[in-house]
């Protein structure tokens, strides 16, 4: 880590050094957050690397709070001169320049550690890897035309200084493998999307096991989008499957659950703590713990440790997710949440695996009590205005239902609807609990952060469908 | 920032940025590059210097300043490449990112349709342009008068209740591009937006949100802020009241705001990347009708005051006005110098897509295309990402409203609108001219005869 982050110029005394412009005694906080990632993402198509692109990127992110107010200025100039001037510019709102709380010394908060050296024989074995996957999906069907692959490593390590005088470094790995098939049968040509990943090592994630059932799963969807047919539009009870679809509670109720909304009063549901907000047979719970897992952080970007959360037990609203200046402005206690994309943006109170817990439900249960609605097990993206509660998400696989019988595939529909409502909606719960493969990426004010979502089976009622069958 | 009356972003310093760190790399780099045995290079480099100050219910509550470098860097060896990036200016992370992309250089399989332009005289290209740098010399405490002031201008209504809050960014950003051929181009610009977001409540209505947001090449927006305070406050307060319709067919209307993202799909369509690989919706449309016969599509890359205008294409060849869609039909498709070789097509100097692109009109503005309708759905926001470029498929949730006989009526409740692309953009009935002056794709208000609208 040391390697990775300093040298002769660049010393853990120059960010001490430079923290005397930072620690201001009227500031309610503050830190600085130094960073070197490199990012390899390998493009394979037409059955041949297509491309290698290597990101490098190093720098310190200066950050000063005084209760309201913030500033922060980040610089990849990591001289002492580059490193002071970046700390006085985000030291500038915080009152006398002369009256100082430096902490005495750091102290280790715990180590977010992981034994990966990048190494560029890895390409070798990689290559060899996605070689085997576009052959093997190639096998499975002459229809198939083209097969994209993008295998994409991460590793950043990064050490924090903050004035409660703690040190927290670590090293986090991120692996993600997306995987498209394209086919065309007659005048149709339709594709489908899979995708894993997760904070682990590329060799622990991607083995031979991993292999076949990603295509076949690709395939799967590939052969469903062919059958696919128009979605209906207007009001219909919704069955989601398990995993993936979790990212409706990431839209419909996790962002509405931050600390920074809640404070402002933006969010719908400011105020509520105590107050049932969701079905009884609700239970969602953020648990930046889940070691391997995309949204895993140990020990969050502010240094402090990371908790299973629980938000909403049965319905009833219990806790936000904070960070230090949001915990400290509403006098609550520390959750774990203060995240940033990179030292080039200031931490802000993120989800990291936001998910429904099990209820009592069979999956087969669920569906059979579904009379006439849709049942979509898979998903794209979505998004959420938290002030009125509103999501939008698309269903990248879903089917019509009537009488609990599946009858005909459906194609990109959007669901829509209001967030506090679809949680009270909840009719049944399942009791088979799935996180999403490792692929979700949450933005919000121009960050984005890897989180990880689920839930199981879950019957919803009456939610706006948007399709062109009317 | 000692001094709270000085500029705010300094133009001095940033120029000293330019030649104390990213003139020094920049030759370093060069030289390494021309030992490093490879056949050609291209670098993109860019050094940004940026200030944002945010506020919140009256009280200054960010200040954030950016400073950084970051260089691209693409290989070229025989009939391979490898493109490697990296931020800062660190030469020994630079030399290790540099040996690593040899390695892999080695490695990566033979495509012969990349590299650089063969026979074309890179150094004719102009090397400066600096008509969109202008900078400012409004200090912090100037900037947070007119910061406050442009919030208290949208809150100033009984039923705006709450803020989001409001924001100036200021922006000083150099780019330039080199290669192995002699290109040497270098582009200065300014940019400065205003953004501010509020929240209406009436009675027990829901509560709404919505903003209003503006860029500028000049800081003289920052005199001009409160047309901004009165559009946002406006757009929250039109949000309140939602009710339902029944769902079915309507003609829609996507507002000045939103229209562009009906023709960045034709241009995504239109790219040289789906064509050859087979995943656009317009495939082979070239010299095909797409769009109605009175519809021209105009692409004016250089054009002086605008913020997306450049010299030079992603590829460093001379930009070139082009004209993209003549009488509805496809006269060129975007490419780049790869995608003109796979498609076995002339290099149309559109690579890195499409700038300042004007398109025909047939009414003034909104208002005049809502008064051609009996009922309209008028689409104010869109929310989703239901859009397949493969096959056309178009399915998102909006914030609308429904007008008749040219009243707005009310905000539609949870609506979605749902369609395909093609036939949307073959029933285009009225585009307006209304487009906002800071966009990349200048569309007005543009109007589709029917598509699918569902409400809760």
């Amino acid at each position: 880590m040391r390697k990775a982050l300093f040298s002769s110029q660049l010393t853990l005394s120059s960010l001490e050094r430079s923290m005397a412009h930072l620690a201001r005694k009227e500031a309610t906080l503050f830190d600085i957050f130094l960073q070197s990632y490199e990012h390899e993402v390998l493009s394979f198509e037409e059955s041949k690397i297509k491309n290698i692109h290597l990101v490098q990127a190093s720098g310190a992110g200066f950050r000063t709070v005084c209760e309201l107010s913030t500033g922060f200025a980040y610089t990849t100039s990591l001289t002492q001169e580059g490193l002071d001037n970046a700390a006085k510019q985000a030291a500038s709102l915080a009152g006398n320049p002369l009256a100082h709380r430096l902490p005495s010394s750091y102290s280790p908060v715990g180590h977010n550690v992981k034994n990966i050296q990048p190494n560029p024989l890895d390409l070798q074995e990689k290559v060899a890897l996605l070689n085997h996957i576009d052959s093997y999906a190639r096998s499975l069907d002459s229809d198939i035309y083209e097969v994209n692959i993008q295998l994409s490593t991460y590793l950043s390590h990064h050490c924090l200084l903050n004035d409660l005088g703690a040190m927290s470094t670590g090293a986090r790995p991120m692996v993600r493998l997306d995987l498209q098939l394209f086919a065309q049968k007659g005048e149709k040509r339709e594709s489908s999307y899979v995708g894993s990943g997760g904070s682990v090592c590329w060799r622990q994630h991607l083995g031979e096991s991993f292999v076949e059932s990603t295509v076949q799963e690709a395939y799967r969807q590939l052969l469903v989008a062919f059958e696919a047919q128009s979605a209906p539009g207007g009001q219909y009870d919704l069955v989601l499957g398990p995993g993936w679809p979790g990212i409706l509670l990431h839209e419909a109720v996790g962002h509405g659950l931050e600390a920074d909304f809640n404070r402002k009063k933006t969010s719908v549901y400011s105020d509520k703590i105590g107050q049932r907000i969701a079905s009884p047979h609700c239970t969602v719970i953020d648990d930046g713990t889940l070691k391997d897992s995309r949204g895993y952080v140990g020990i969050d970007d502010e240094g402090i440790e990371a908790k299973k959360n629980v938000l909403i037990e049965k319905g009833v609203l219990k806790s936000y997710m904070n960070d230090r200046q949001n915990a400290h402005l509403m006098k609550a206690a520390l959750t774990g949440n203060g995240r940033r994309e990179s030292f080039m943006c200031p931490p802000m109170p993120r989800m990291t695996n936001t998910y429904l817990d099990n209820g009592s439900f069979e999956h087969q249960e669920i569906l059979e009590s579904l009379k006439d609605g849709v049942y979509a097990p898979n998903f794209g993206g979505g998004s959420v205005d938290i002030t009125s509660g509103q999501f939008v998400f698309t269903a990248q696989e879903a089917y019509r239902v009537k009488n609990g019988k599946i009858l005909y595939p459906l194609k990109d529909m959007t669901i829509i609807g209001s967030g506090p409502e679809v949680m009270k909606n909840i009719l049944m719960v399942g009791n088979n609990l799935q996180m999403d493969p490792g692929i979700g990426t949450c933005g919000k004010n121009g960050q984005s952060v890897p989180v990880g979502v689920g839930q199981p089976t879950v019957k919803i009622s009456q939610v706006t469908l948007g399709g062109t069958d009317v | 920032m000692s001094n709270l009356l000085q500029p705010a972003l300094c133009i001095e310093h940033f120029e000293q940025m330019e030649k104390d760190h990213l003139e020094p790399f920049l030759d370093f780099c060069l030289q390494t590059l021309l030992k490093s045995g490879v056949d050609d290079y291209e670098m993109n480099y860019s050094c940004t210097h940026s200030y944002e100050l945010a506020s919140r219910l009256m009280t200054i509550e960010k200040l954030e300043f950016e400073e950084g470098f970051s260089l691209s860097v693409t290989l070229y060896k025989g009939a391979k490449k490898i493109t490697f990036s990296s931020h800062g200016c660190f030469i020994s992370k630079w030399q290790e990112q540099l040996q690593k992309a040899l390695f892999f250089l080695e490695r990566v399989d033979d495509d012969p349709c990349v590299g650089l332009q063969r026979g074309y005289d890179y150094t004719q290209v102009p090397s400066s342009f600096t008509e969109q740098f202008y900078p400012t010399t409004l200090s912090y405490t100037e900037l947070s008068e007119r910061l406050l002031h442009l919030e208290s201008v949208g809150m100033n209504h009984q039923h705006i209740i709450n803020s989001e809050g409001a924001s100036l960014t200021l922006c000083y950003e150099l780019e330039g591009k080199l290669n192995s051929k002699g290109l040497r181009y270098r582009q200065l610009h300014s940019y400065y937006q205003a953004s501010v977001a509020l929240i209406a409540q009436k009675g027990d209505l829901l509560q709404q949100v919505d903003s209003c947001y503006q860029g500028s090449l000049s800081d003289q927006l920052f005199s001009q802020l409160d047309p901004i305070g009165l559009s946002a406050q406006k757009r929250a307060l039109d949000k309140l009241s939602q009710r339902s319709i029944e769902s079915g067919s309507y003609p829609v209307i996507f507002s000045p705001r939103v229209s562009s993202s009906v023709f960045q799909c034709l241009f995504s369509a239109l790219s040289g990347q789906s064509q050859y690989k087979k995943s656009s919706f317009l495939l082979g449309a070239l010299g095909q009708s797409v769009l109605p016969s009175w519809m021209d599509l105009i692409h004016q890359p250089c054009l002086p005051g605008a913020h997306y205008s450049s010299l030079i294409d992603s590829d460093g060849l001379q930009a070139q006005e082009q004209t993209l869609i003549q009488s509805g039909g496809v006269e060129n498709y975007i490419l780049s110098l790869y995608s003109a070789r796979r498609l076995g097509l002339e290099k149309n100097h559109l690579a890195g897509g499409v700038k300042n692109v004007f398109i025909t009109s047939n009414a003034e503005h909104q208002q005049e295309i809502v008064s051609q309708f009996d009922k309209v759905i008028v689409i104010e926001d869109l929310m989703g990402t239901g859009v397949n470029l493969l096959n056309g498929d178009y399915s998102m949730g909006i914030n609308g409203a429904l007008y008749e006989n040219q009243e707005r009526l009310f905000a539609l409740k949870e609506a979605t609108v749902a369609g395909n692309l093609k036939t949307m953009l073959s029933q285009v009935a009225f585009h307006g001219a209304d487009f906002l002056p800071y966009t990349n794709i200048r569309s007005g208000a543009t109007a589709i005869e029917a598509m699918t609208v569902s409400c809760a």
